[in-house]
């Protein structure tokens, strides 16, 4: 083994994590070079040193916070949208809900070939009647008003 | 297991291991707040997943593992951050960087009365996986099988840095204090 391949290895030789062979051939040449011996000799002593650091205690009170804190752990997490995508699907349902509205303005009113394709509710409204009826939003499962007679049918 | 036998067995669990989780989380970190946020986030994810836990290995080692991948994925993160320059290697120690606050707070000169700052100093300076490898070799004293199932890599990368890692922190204490400690590794 020549100095380069020894010094590679000082690290695992002072914490025994080398083959027998490979231990017994580091061994071997650090007898016989002075410069690799030093080399080994520094780093024992840095790991002495870390070795030697003192425990530290925990600050007061700290196991108490994280017994309080294992309950955020209790609940579900919450559903991560990266912030890219949210801009998006808030920005295509805004363009869809938009969407919606200008088509129930601009819609042209049809001529019923016959009363009776009429629903009941359109029947009153044909027959004067100004009621509001209440209309499932595609968006969502809440109901929302909407008046059959906005003003624009029919004029 | 009913959810109040396993909230309790995790409670006793954390009572026999968060002093030593403490301890490595304030030398990876190098401030108290850090370290008490760092052993507050493992704790929590440990016990989101309580239920992966092998009962045939130790506690700590999970935990060991836990904190760690959190260490240095919030380490990555904090880097992508970082500017080009301070990617460079240190020009004395030749060392990784890590991003450090200008003005040391109270509390951590605080800190810094109650460790030793050199030594502290030096790890900041390692890249986290270094610091990682070091400290569970040197400080817990796993052995390097452990440590590469903590840190989910090769026994020849975990002995790669150690040895890297003690060589980075014997040059930069002799470079910051020759005569302390060029005369301690001497002796």
């Amino acid at each position: 083994m020549n100095c380069a391949s020894v010094r590679n290895l000082l690290s695992a030789y002072l914490d025994s994590e080398l083959p027998g062979s490979e231990m017994q051939q580091v061994r071997a040449h650090l007898e016989e070079c002075p410069t690799c011996r030093a080399e080994c000799d520094d780093l024992r002593e840095v790991k002495s040193l870390l070795r030697g650091l003192p425990p530290c205690c925990a600050p007061n009170g700290m196991e108490e916070r994280l017994k309080a804190a294992l309950s955020q752990a209790e609940r579900p997490l919450p559903l991560r949208v990266e912030p890219s995508v949210a801009t998006g699907l808030t920005l295509a349902a805004a363009a869809a809900l938009a969407g919606f509205f200008v088509y129930t303005l601009i819609k042209p009113p049809t001529e019923p070939a016959m009363a009776g394709e009429y629903p009941p509710s359109m029947h009153r409204q044909i027959d004067g009647t100004r009621d509001f009826e209440r209309a499932r939003s595609p968006f969502s499962s809440h109901t929302i008003p909407v008046s059959l007679d906005d003003g624009h049918s029919g004029r | 297991m009913v959810a109040g036998a396993r909230r309790e067995l995790f409670e006793s669990l954390l009572e026999q291991t968060h002093q030593q989780l403490f301890h490595l989380a304030l030398r990876l970190t190098g401030r108290r707040a850090d370290a008490e946020d760092l052993v507050q986030e493992s704790f929590v994810r440990a016990y989101r997943f309580f239920h992966r836990f092998d009962e045939s290995l130790p506690f700590s080692s999970w935990l060991y593992r836990i904190m760690t991948n959190a260490y240095i994925d919030e380490m990555r993160r904090r880097g992508r951050l970082k500017t080009s320059s301070l990617d460079e290697p240190h020009p004395e120690t030749g060392a990784g960087w890590d991003v450090r606050d200008s003005n040391p707070s109270p509390e951590a000169v605080v800190l810094s009365h109650e460790m030793d700052a050199d030594i502290q100093e030096a790890l900041n300076r390692m890249t986290p996986e270094f610091r990682v490898a070091v400290l569970l070799a040197d400080m817990q004293g796993l052995s390097y099988e452990e440590i590469s199932e903590v840190m989910n890599t090769s026994v020849g990368t975990v002995r790669s840095r150690i040895h890297r890692g003690r060589k980075q922190l014997k040059k930069y204490l002799s470079a910051v204090n020759p005569e302390r400690y060029d005369r301690m590794l001497e002796s």
